[in-house]
């Protein structure tokens, strides 16, 4: 594959130290790897091996699985279809100003949710076979523990011991990403990638929820609750107003769209308010729902002698800074890059140029 | 500059071997000629430093001092250079007026001002290959390193390829084709 071209914009591409002479020199690299390289470039998503789809040339990343996602927007359509058809002409009449917030908090849900569902969650891409080999290579190669076999078949440690703010945390070892998970990490049963900082596969926004999508999602959740009980609030009012000047039936029969938009935020209210809830307790202990299923720093959780013995078993969570630094680090921070990188080219054959004083002898033919 | 053909991808010329002094001898010759040299990455032996996870999840590098180093780069030196990788990636990953402005506006664009701006990490990330870049041309090239932009690795590893010498045969084993050895399967 020929060297990135500068024009990738990505910070990660571009190794060359030259790059206004890299295009002269790509052309001059593809014929001579064109055999076994191919003729096009190919853009990482296209050899990406999870189970993702990827939209506008891998700008938007999402889940495979969309069944759950059709039925989330289909409720939200409907429900604003259905409020703004129905209920925001007569509230406009009392105060413009209602529908006007529920046209902003609207626009809000919908944009944090396209967010959530679209953007790269943090997929760490996995790892090459050469990474493997090179690897391995430096561990066998350090004089000290070059006692360790050199079969390049056994298998690896199953978890690596790391000590994080002086608690012991295992990583353990991912053998379909092959690499050893970071803290925190976690591998997607449903999209098959290692996820970073993984919260947990939400079927309704169609995407995991991990380290570079999360915030989008706690703000989807929050105001998606402040919005359904803003509908229902609304929606209520409607009708019992109106209940004043004429019997109910009537009521029923003039604005059905009411009756719908209180049915579906009565039902879905209670669920969203408490995950809203949820998400707000596990910002301020820094915990992800990950962890918090497994209840890896619980304490009833932990064996009978102190765990602080065992490695591996966290007493605290090592991660918490304090409430509000921690609800602000998961929110406020900058974005994290994508390491997918997956709208920049593959390159199985990164390249540097060097610049040596001319010497008088020649290379050999290396390749 | 001249370039060579194409096939000499393997070797870096310059065979100096030691410290601090060949520095002076190789920047002192810059205004001599010079010729570029490809070099194939994957040719390569690597040094990997492992990700720091002692003070949590921010992104920073082992400032231990490699091994493979050693006689070839200044324990200062690589201390210098890890210093400042994790010092731009200390400042990406804070927390600052300027992050939490750059959040808000974004809520309050729909994100459309993250089509357009550019994120303070990204920005950090620019920052660092040209750091990367500037070192390697300076000092780590001369003594047949190179060390690699650490997202090429999604931030877990960071790389310092060993460039091959000419003449030199990697120490610990021979040369393996990559294309030969098998997938490893764990």
């Amino acid at each position: 594959m020929p060297s990135p071209s500068p024009a990738t914009s990505s910070p990660s591409t571009s190794s060359s130290a030259f790059p206004s002479d890299s295009a002269d020199i790509s052309r001059r690299r593809e014929n001579l790897t064109s055999s076994e390289l191919g003729q096009n470039k190919k853009k990482k998503y296209e050899v990406h091996a999870g189970r993702n789809r990827f939209g506008c040339g891998g700008r938007l990343v999402c889940s495979r699985s969309h069944g759950a996602f059709v039925v989330t927007v289909f409720l939200m359509i409907a429900t604003l279809t259905l409020y703004f058809v129905f209920d925001a002409p007569f509230l406009w009449n009392i105060s413009p100003a209602i529908p006007i917030v529920a046209a902003v908090v609207s626009i809000t849900v919908i944009s944090n949710f396209l967010a959530t569902s679209f953007t790269d969650p943090g997929i760490l891409p996995r790892v090459e076979n050469l990474e493997i080999i090179e690897a391995e290579r430096q561990e066998n190669g350090v004089p000290s523990t070059s006692e360790i076999p050199t079969d390049p078949n056994t298998p690896r440690p199953r978890f690596r011991d790391v000590i994080i703010n002086g608690e012991h945390v295992k990583m353990k070892y991912c053998t379909t990403c092959r690499l050893y998970r970071p803290p925190r990490c976690s591998h997607c049963a449903v999209c098959d990638n290692c996820v970073l900082m993984f919260d947990h596969h939400c079927p309704w926004v169609g995407n995991c929820i991990g380290l570079r999508n999360y915030n989008y999602f706690y703000r989807f959740v929050f105001c998606l609750s402040l919005l359904v009980i803003y509908l229902f609030a609304c929606a209520v009012t409607h009708m019992s107003l109106l209940a004043q000047q004429m019997p109910f039936g009537e009521v029923i029969r003039k604005t059905p769209g009411s009756v719908v938009v209180i049915l579906i935020c009565f039902l879905t209210t209670w669920s969203i308010i408490g995950l809203s809830c949820f998400h707000t307790y596990l910002l301020c202990a820094d915990l992800t729902t990950n962890e918090d299923l497994k209840g890896i720093y619980r304490k009833k959780h932990r064996s009978t002698p102190p765990a602080s013995q065992i490695p591996g078993v966290p007493t605290k969570n090592p991660f918490y800074l304090g409430c509000f630094k921690s609800f602000a680090s998961r929110l406020f921070k900058s974005r994290f890059p994508s390491v997918l990188d997956a709208t920049g080219y593959v390159d199985h054959q990164p390249t540097i140029e060097i610049r040596v004083p001319v010497k008088h002898e020649k290379n050999d033919e290396k390749v | 500059m001249a370039s060579k053909p194409a096939g000499s991808g393997g070797a870096v010329q310059n065979g100096t071997t030691t410290t601090t002094s060949t520095y002076s001898t190789n920047t002192d010759s810059k205004n001599a000629a010079f010729e570029t040299q490809i070099i194939i990455l994957n040719q390569c032996r690597k040094i990997f430093i492992q990700r720091d996870y002692t003070r949590g999840l921010d992104v920073q590098f082992e400032a231990e001092y490699p091994a493979r180093l050693t006689e070839k780069v200044p324990r200062d030196v690589w201390e210098n250079t890890i210093t400042r990788i994790n010092r731009i990636f200390a400042d990406a990953e804070a927390i600052t007026p300027q992050t939490i402005f750059e959040t808000v506006l974004g809520c309050f664009t729909c994100y459309a001002s993250y089509l357009v701006t550019k994120s303070t990490y990204c920005r950090k990330l620019d920052e660092l290959q040209e750091f990367l870049d500037r070192e390697n041309r300076d000092i780590y090239h001369h003594v047949g390193f190179h060390i690699r932009n650490p997202m090429e690795r999604g931030l877990r590893v960071l790389e310092i390829a060993m460039l091959i010498r000419q003449g030199e045969i990697p120490h610990e084993e021979p040369e393996i084709q990559e294309s030969s050895r098998p997938i490893r399967t764990i």
